[in-house]
């Protein structure tokens, strides 16, 4: 079947690419959940941080930042530092400048990415109760992104996973 | 001396002002910017100042116009502006929204209004903001000098209890400012002593109180009670800081003339003002009247804007019924 070492050698790289590959894909389905539950951990603080002692937003959103960590946090420091003076950007502009930011180092889809800019719609311009009332709506409707994000972990990690390695050996065989 | 107070009072405003006013009023030199007294934005009118000398609205240029073609107040200045004041987090102000006004860091303020929100009949919030007013602070120390020397007792080197009365915008709270400032600091050269002093400021006019801390000069002796209820908290400042003097403005009502007599009774100089443009005035409003019968006050100062802001008509002692201040030439 193989001539040479060298053409082993080259089957191997071209199934371990196609396996990573596949890997790559089923860790961005986790990695999309993982995310956003710690967006939906984020709602939560800053829920507390309204409704218990007002703290207004660019010390919630640094405090809530250093909390998460990683990108996610990453997006809420970034929209703290936007909010601070000088910049003169609204609440809104600063929330989503930073979720664009940070689009490299997350695997949000653009969906997800619609529900998270959602939050910055009345942010910081209205009364406590108007703040809560948008933060509920908001992690409603992450609860659904999440529910499908669940969904296509389960149902496709796997597949990305067989269907890397499996690719790699027909590509091979499609080769030889 | 104007020239620092004005171009701080536009470093402190300016950046809290949305980017495109900013840079009409950018544009204004350094004379018309000491002048001005309140900037006033709302939604869908004209960018309008006023000064001393009246109003002033701003073309796009920046240059003075008629409400035609002054520069238009949009909806977007207005949420950027309350957002620039309000650090992104307006509801970090909700006791601020009730009551219509926040202060900011040099002590000026900034009126709301729009629409209010009612619980059990009283405003319980502010909601749909389409009117602002910033309300420049200006401190002008030394406009206590003149009627100091009228304050002091004749014996004992005690001040008089003092009631400034003037009608709105002419000086009141300045005056009320500057007295505080130099009794609790102390005047050597006219032989006033430092005391203790404490201030009520339920409308954070008198200090300017940014977080609790004052933005303007009331002297290094003075413990400020901010945004407290006037009668509450000068019964709270005579138990908790026995001060020598006790300030507070605007007074009026029963319960802060009832602590007024308090205060009297415990030995504690008070010094206040009320909103009336003649002494007789006065003598209208009940809870007034009884401290002026009772002799709480033995100076009352006049003030008008007769000759500007400020301008000192009488210094008037109830006693003799005679007004004391030698008349000018």
């Amino acid at each position: 079947m193989f001539d040479t070492a060298a053409q082993v050698a080259g089957a191997a790289c071209v199934v371990v690419a196609a396996s990573l590959w596949g890997e790559m894909k089923a860790r961005g389905l986790i990695y999309r959940l993982r995310q956003l539950q710690q967006f939906h951990q984020g709602l939560r603080l800053l829920d507390t941080e309204i409704s218990y002692t007002a703290t207004p937003l660019p010390y919630a959103f640094s405090r809530i930042g250093d909390r998460i960590g990683g990108p996610v946090g990453g997006i809420f420091l970034q929209a703290s530092r936007y909010m601070q003076e000088g910049s003169d950007k609204s609440a809104r502009e600063a929330w989503v400048g930073a979720i664009d930011d940070n689009q490299n180092a997350t695997y949000f889809t653009r969906e997800d990415r619609k529900v998270m800019e959602a939050l910055g719609v009345s942010l910081g311009l209205t009364d406590r109760e108007g703040q809560l009332q948008q933060i509920q709506m908001v992690s409603g409707e992450l609860e659904y992104a999440l529910e499908e994000a669940r969904r296509e972990r389960s149902k496709h990690e796997r597949m990305w996973r067989y269907l890397g390695v499996l690719g790699g050996v027909a590509l091979v065989i499609f080769l030889i | 001396m104007v020239k620092n107070v004005s171009s701080r009072a536009t470093e402190q405003v300016l950046p809290l002002v949305a980017p495109r006013v900013r840079e009409i009023l950018k544009r204004l030199d350094d004379k018309t910017w000491g002048k001005i007294e309140e900037i006033r934005l709302r939604e869908g009118g004209p960018l309008q100042l006023c000064r001393a000398g009246g109003e002033l609205m701003l073309s796009p240029a920046g240059e003075p116009a008629d409400a035609g073609r002054a520069y238009r107040v949009e909806e977007e200045d207005i949420t950027l502006t309350l957002q620039l004041v309000s650090k992104c987090s307006l509801y970090a102000f909700e006791e601020e929204l009730r009551r219509g006004y926040l202060t900011v860091p040099g002590g000026h303020r900034v009126g709301l209004s729009g629409k209010a929100v009612l619980e059990k009949g009283y405003i319980k919030v502010l909601r749909h903001l389409s009117s602002m007013n910033f309300r420049i602070a200006r401190e002008v120390p030394g406009t206590a000098e003149k009627v100091l020397p009228y304050l002091r007792a004749p014996q004992g080197g005690g001040i008089f209890s003092t009631l400034i009365i003037s009608p709105p915008q002419a000086g009141k709270t300045t005056l009320l400012r500057d007295i505080v400032r130099c009794l609790s600091d102390g005047v050597p050269g006219l032989r006033i002593k430092p005391r203790k002093v404490g201030l009520v400021d339920e409308r954070s006019e008198i200090a300017g109180c940014f977080e609790g801390s004052p933005q303007l000069q009331v002297g290094k002796r003075t413990d400020v009670l901010d945004s407290a209820p006037k009668g509450e908290g000068m019964m709270l400042l005579l138990r908790s800081m026995s001060p020598e003097v006790m300030a507070t403005d605007e007074i009026g009502r029963e319960e802060d003339a009832a602590a007024v007599e308090e205060m009297v009774n415990a030995g504690v100089t008070v010094v206040t003002s009320a909103h009336a443009s003649y002494l007789e005035e006065l003598y209208h409003r009940p809870s007034i009247r009884r401290l002026l019968e009772q002799e709480v006050f033995p100076r009352i100062l006049v003030l008008s804007r007769s000759r500007g802001a400020g301008t000192i008509e009488q210094v008037f002692d109830p006693v003799s019924e005679k007004n004391i201040l030698p008349r000018l030439s």
